[in-house]
């Protein structure tokens, strides 16, 4: 029993195995995807993807939201789905989130302090009223935000920016090894998004606590991701160092994602047209072959077979495409 | 002016409220050329969305057009009886709302919302075979011709969104207002959406006004860009002088906060908040934002003034040399 129910691999805080996904009868939301965060080393670590590739069905998994199909989830060597309701509690409590909406997450009804009394409570964190008020003041002012302004106004006399801080506030409080955070910054005004980019930042360095930040947005990741993960339709196309990948990416699902990025430079404009099929575009077809092979200027006979295993490209730097099997055989 | 195919002038926009007017619109004058793509950016609650309705005379209450003047083409769309509005309305100049593809009627097929909309707006005997009408402008918008007999559900979101702008070219308006346009897709569905967009303005040699919050994408489309900041226009002129040379500090930061894939460097955003537009700040509303800020900005409203050829801009930092800086074309 104890084999199965226990990981093996020493400091790893978050270790994925395996993990499948699969909604009803459509194509799997997400298809054996493996990650190990380590704890000696908190490091942001981006999921980027479109809608439809599965990085919200990977939060939700972490989460414990809802259960894979197939595949194992360790936390500190433990698997999550055989804790104890205690280790469960102490999993939730270090294992904190913060979703894309900052206005739903509210209840219109209670002040700010409510959700950082619920926190509290439920965890059972403070022994005294005092203890309690000093907690939440220190979350908040960690996050930049004056405890004596904030605390007693309603969600509606908030910012969208300040809503976001409040709730990374709240997950600071609990002292977790890592927050997953869904989108975070999405519904953010651009000028206010650094605000909380920066705050990612410093709770990496100054805690130690390490982020899941799942993203539509290459720029961010690019911006603060230590690693990052490319998925495309439930599957990894690409995964390395985040600078690495972004600057150089080898799978030609990358490359076009990172050339229709949108960059302020009226002289860098779009070149060439973009084609998609209606096919591709409502995401039918699922295929044994690599989900990218209708849309591939690359792809050849074998493509269209079976699905490409993640292969070296350069140091840490894996893609999932059969243009580099042959750089594998010369190593 | 001759050439404008949209002139808006001291248009004021307001929301009552019972502690006083909320100035969405706050007096904004813009212009936009004929066959030009216009852009509008600034940050979400700027009156941006609430200028684009405003053009089509869509305000409800408790919004009400306080004032100024829209000429779409020789026509003054303030002055019109209701009978008039639906005659201008979708055949002279139409609207992409934000959102649109999420409006779409769940349980109706594509090809009756489209028909509906081509019924509201012309006559019966005014209208040909529809069918036919209604695959070619699926077609213009590269969507196949069976989508016509689909539901919404059965399309992804730039699919839907294509269908609204098909919606919006059924009368081959001369002016096509798109309210973030391609809000909630992926980047390279955007791309895709946004060369549909362009291949159907230029096919209409229509002007197209853009409103976004994006600099990035902005910068990819359009030719003029008025930048929007509490209700009136910041800065306005040219894509690649705007971009190469900001004049507003609002504009450059704005500018410096799209981060980039090119290069990582510190991550700038704008100190503060936008304001309340209840209680705007005196002066120039920008000023307990703006690292520039001058004594004169705290007490006066900069007015929003040409200051080399086509480059117009609301800032005090500008105004007191505006005889030197006349020079330098465009």
């Amino acid at each position: 029993m104890r084999n199965r129910t226990e990981s093996k691999m020493d400091n790893a805080v978050l270790e994925v195995k395996n993990l499948t996904k699969v909604f009803g009868s459509s194509p799997a939301a997400l298809e054996d995807f493996s990650m190990t965060l380590f704890d000696d080393k908190p490091m942001i670590t981006a999921i980027a993807g479109e809608s439809g590739s599965g990085k919200t069905t990977l939060a939700r998994l972490i989460l414990d939201f809802i259960r894979p199909s197939s595949g194992e989830i360790f936390w500190r060597g433990r698997n999550i789905h055989k804790m104890s309701k205690k280790g469960l509690m102490a999993y939730r409590r270090e294992c904190q989130a913060v979703f894309q909406d900052p206005y739903s997450v509210f209840n219109p009804f209670y002040r700010a302090d409510h959700v950082f009394n619920m926190a509290i409570s439920g965890f059972k964190l403070a022994r005294s009223r005092a203890e309690a008020t000093r907690m939440k003041e220190e979350a908040l002012e960690v996050v930049g935000l004056r405890p004596e302004e904030i605390l007693s106004k309603y969600p509606h006399q908030l910012s969208g920016g300040q809503r976001q801080r409040i709730i990374v506030a709240r997950a600071f409080m609990l002292k977790p090894r890592l927050i997953v955070a869904d989108e975070p910054v999405s519904m953010i005004d651009a000028s206010l998004r650094a605000q909380i980019l920066e705050i990612m930042l410093k709770l990496k360095e100054d805690f130690g606590i390490s982020f899941l930040f799942i993203t539509h947005d290459l720029s961010t990741a690019y911006q603060i991701s230590d690693r990052i993960y490319m998925l495309y339709r439930g599957s990894v196309a690409e995964t390395g160092d985040a600078t690495g990948v972004i600057n150089d990416p080898q799978h030609p699902y990358t490359q076009l994602l990172i050339s229709s990025i949108p960059t302020p430079d009226p002289s860098a404009k779009w070149q060439e047209e973009v084609e998609v099929s209606v096919e591709e575009e409502m995401g039918k077809g699922d295929r044994v072959g690599c989900k990218f092979y209708s849309r591939c200027p690359h792809a050849t006979q074998i493509c269209n077979e079976s699905h490409p295993p993640l292969y070296p490209v350069g140091d840490g730097h894996q893609a999932s495409c059969y243009l580099y099997r042959e750089l594998k055989r010369d190593k | 002016m001759s050439g404008s195919a949209l002139a808006i002038e001291d248009l004021k926009v307001y929301y009552w409220t019972e502690r006083g007017p909320i100035k969405a619109v706050d007096g904004v004058s813009l212009s936009v050329k004929k066959g030009e793509r216009f852009g509008i950016v600034g940050e979400s609650g700027c009156g941006k969305s609430t200028l684009a309705m405003s053009l089509l005379r869509l305000i409800k209450p408790p919004g009400t057009i306080e004032g100024g003047r829209i000429g779409l083409d020789g026509t003054e769309v303030l002055d019109l009886n209701d009978e008039e509005l639906r005659a201008v309305r979708w055949s002279r100049i139409s609207l992409v709302p934000q959102g649109s593809m999420n409006s779409l009627n769940p349980v109706v097929r594509v090809g009756s919302q489209i028909a509906d909309a081509i019924k509201a707006h012309t006559a019966s005997r005014e209208r040909g075979d529809m069918k036919e009408q209604i695959t070619e402008l699926l077609g213009l918008v590269g969507l196949p011709s069976r989508v016509y007999r689909m539901y919404p559900h059965e399309l992804s979101g730039g699919m839907k969104q294509r269908v609204c702008i098909a919606m919006a070219i059924v009368l081959k308006p001369q002016v096509i207002i798109a309210d973030e346009p391609t809000g909630s897709l992926d980047v390279v569905i955007q791309r895709v959406v946004t060369q549909t967009l362009v291949k159907v303005q230029e096919r209409l040699a229509a002007s197209l006004m853009i409103i976004g919050h994006d600099m990035g994408y902005l910068a990819q489309l359009v030719d003029r860009l008025a930048v929007m900041y509490a209700g009136k226009v910041a800065e306005v002129g040219a894509v690649e002088n705007i971009y190469n040379d900001p004049l507003h500090p609002y504009t450059q930061l704005l500018i410096a906060s799209v981060p980039s894939v090119k290069e990582k460097k510190k991550l700038l955003g704008i100190p503060g908040l936008p304001p309340n537009l209840l209680f705007p700040p005196p002066g120039c509303s920008f000023h307990p934002r703006c690292p520039e800020a001058m004594e004169e900005c705290r007490e006066q409203v900069p007015e929003l003034r040409e200051v080399k050829p086509g480059r117009f801009v609301a800032c005090h930092l500008y105004h007191a040399d505006v005889g030197t800086a006349g020079e330098g074309g465009e």
